[in-house]
């Protein structure tokens, strides 16, 4: 649609407005991140230069940072090389602490957390991309008895919510030693039924010529699934891909529920513990809330056209 | 002729056979964690719901006693819970309704729009802690942006996470603010295959903007409506994360009934009760969405 100017001012404005609603917090938490411990409530929005500055009778120093102290910090002129102890107040701007980043990575395993959180994502979203293609290969391409109410029952099981299941769930997993691994978070993560649907909805759609070519070849039944299925399914295999692995990455309730060694836990279970752990230390949470935040950014950034397409498909037709 | 006959019956039956072991050998995965994640644990969790059991001692069959201390026991806070977890339900419109408005004007395509939808359906991918953690110092007494802004137009500042009667409207709003990317992301994707010439037609006859979205854009996006309003209440009816990390895990004001699921079952270790409450919710969930479907799906037209 053309717009007049007028609307076209109003709908920037708006455009604006939301966007605030979301730039602004992160933008809070990122400067909070790189506070100095003292300033984190000064509630300033930028409070910094290049340089730090103090004013001593009157004149303007620039300064750099030698000590915090409780209510002072010990500073040394930069212009004549003394260090004299100031009120924090009277340090008008200070530069950008890098060092509750430093800090947060050393006292935190984020790292391990990070590989832990990769490891699970990845091995569920293989485990998904192999049982629902197999699945809805059957359920799509190949006819035998009962195949419908199989897949009825199966599509049932979407009703169930995973509240019921878990504790069960919890209780075999303990039942087989296998609470606080990472078999005990990825096991139960590897089939879905939502996600044989989405695949079998997909599979439908691809014409039976080319599996009748195929099979004139002397294809098998696993054959068509692996020559020519699945070649065709790229954008509906992704979708799934990315949906699956966002899921994952952020699972909370289960992985929380099943690790309790600190070297095993994922991300998000991994960040909660930092946070009670560290709660009030606000610029090294803000730290820490960043260095999860960004890499998320990142991946979206990377995969964009994936991750709303997934979500579309997944959504919408599931 | 019946030798022949014969031989093909023969023939047949093994060659359905054969394609009965193909497919279910295809479903091997599926059935296996169906049985293994599903089915089982279903019925188990039925089962236990009837028993009084800590993980330690030996299950004790106890009837319905279970469900007894939920509905009927004096100081059973089950009313508490159940009304905690109804009130998060606000939430699905609100998000809904922003969601709305972002996906429209991202949808009107003006220059910029690609920067807009980084910033609007980015929270989809950042996980719930994080933000939970970004939105307990948001929602701080003292130093809390919120409270900041709010003094602007000179209200009191409001203890978001420590009056009971603010903290879940407190936890409501992070969920809003998160849940809303994934909403614009569907309300968009359906925007963007309303025809033009609807608009067209109607821009001739002389309607508004404002009864052009009323009358067609809104009843359009029908089946993106019903399905974010029936997923989002499945959701929100297990809403977790965000209670947990926003409450340090400890039972609060803001317990619902899932996080007294969580807290009987993995800290008081009453697997018997904790079942039996997760049923509870169940039928909850399984009720409010029959009601949605028995009342607004069948409303709804797919075009």
């Amino acid at each position: 649609m053309r717009q007049r100017p007028p609307t076209k001012a109003l709908i920037y404005f708006f455009l604006l407005v939301f966007a605030a609603i979301y730039v602004v917090p992160l933008f809070w938490t990122f400067i909070t991140s790189v506070k100095h411990p003292g300033m984190v409530f000064d509630g300033r929005w930028l409070p910094f230069k290049r340089a730090s500055v103090v004013t001593i009778d009157g004149k303007e120093h620039e300064i750099r940072i030698v000590e915090e102290r409780e209510n002072t910090f010990l500073v040394r002129l930069t212009d004549t090389g003394e260090i004299k102890e100031v009120p924090r107040g009277a340090v008008e701007s200070i530069s950008p602490n890098w060092k509750n980043y430093a800090e947060t990575w050393q006292a935190v395993p984020f790292g391990r957390f990070f590989l832990n959180s990769i490891l699970v994502a990845v091995s569920v979203t293989i485990g998904q991309l192999i049982s629902c293609s197999l699945g809805g290969f059957a359920f799509s391409r190949l006819q035998f008895p009962g195949r419908d109410k199989v897949f009825f029952l199966y599509l049932a099981t979407l009703m169930i919510p995973g509240t019921v299941l878990t504790i069960p769930i919890y209780l075999l997993l303990r039942a087989y030693h296998l609470l606080d691994t990472y078999q005990g978070v990825i096991l139960p993560g590897l089939f879905s039924a939502y996600g044989t649907f989405l695949l079998r909805q997909f599979f439908m759609t691809i014409p039976k010529d080319l599996e009748d070519a195929a099979r004139i070849d002397g294809a098998g039944s696993f054959g068509v699934y692996l020559r020519i299925i699945l070649p065709l399914s790229g954008p509906a295999l992704a979708a799934l891909a990315t949906f699956v692995f966002i899921g994952s990455w952020n699972d909370f309730f289960w992985p929380s529920i099943v690790l309790t060694d600190p070297n095993r836990l994922t991300l998000p279970v991994g960040l909660a513990l930092f946070n009670d752990l560290y709660f009030i230390q606000y610029g090294r949470l803000m730290a820490g809330s960043m260095i999860s935040i960004i890499p998320a950014i990142l991946m979206y950034l990377v995969f964009q056209k994936f991750i709303t397409k997934g979500i579309v498909m997944t959504g919408l037709k599931g | 002729m019946t030798k022949t006959s014969a031989r093909n019956a023969q023939l047949l039956s093994t060659s359905a056979f054969r394609h009965a072991l193909t497919g279910y050998a295809f479903l091997l995965p599926n059935i296996i964690g169906f049985l293994l994640f599903t089915l089982g644990p279903i019925l188990f969790s039925f089962v236990i719901s009837f028993f009084d059991w800590n993980l330690f001692s030996k299950p004790l069959f106890v009837d319905t006693a279970n469900y007894a201390k939920i509905f009927l026991e004096k100081d059973s806070q089950f009313w508490s819970y159940f009304g905690n977890t109804m009130f998060f339900l606000i939430v699905v419109p609100l998000q809904m309704g922003l969601a709305l408005m972002m996906a429209y004007l991202l949808n009107q395509g003006v220059r910029g729009t690609t920067v807009f939808k980084v910033v609007y359906f980015v929270p989809v991918v950042v996980s719930m802690v994080s933000i939970a953690i970004l939105w307990e110092y948001l929602l701080d007494t003292e130093n809390g942006l919120l409270n900041q802004i709010l003094s602007l137009f000179g209200a009191r500042k409001i203890a978001w996470l420590g009056e009971p009667q603010w903290i879940k409207p407190g936890i409501s709003m992070m969920v809003v603010w998160q849940s809303a990317a994934f909403s614009t992301i569907i309300y968009y994707a359906a925007l963007q295959g309303v025809p033009e010439h609807l608009y067209e037609v109607a821009t001739i006859d002389g309607a508004t903007r404002w009864s052009q979205f009323w009358k067609i854009t809104f009843p359009l996006l029908a089946p993106s409506h019903f399905f974010l309003l029936v997923t989002g209440f499945i959701g929100t009816l297990q809403l977790f994360a965000p209670i947990y990390v926003m409450t340090h895990g400890v039972p609060g004001a803001a317990r619902n009934i899932i996080f007294e699921v969580y807290w009987k079952a993995y800290h008081e270790f009453e697997m018997g009760y904790a079942s039996a409450l997760s049923w509870v919710l169940f039928v909850l969930i399984f009720v409010v969405s029959g009601i949605q479907w028995k009342y607004i799906g069948k409303r709804v037209h797919y075009g």
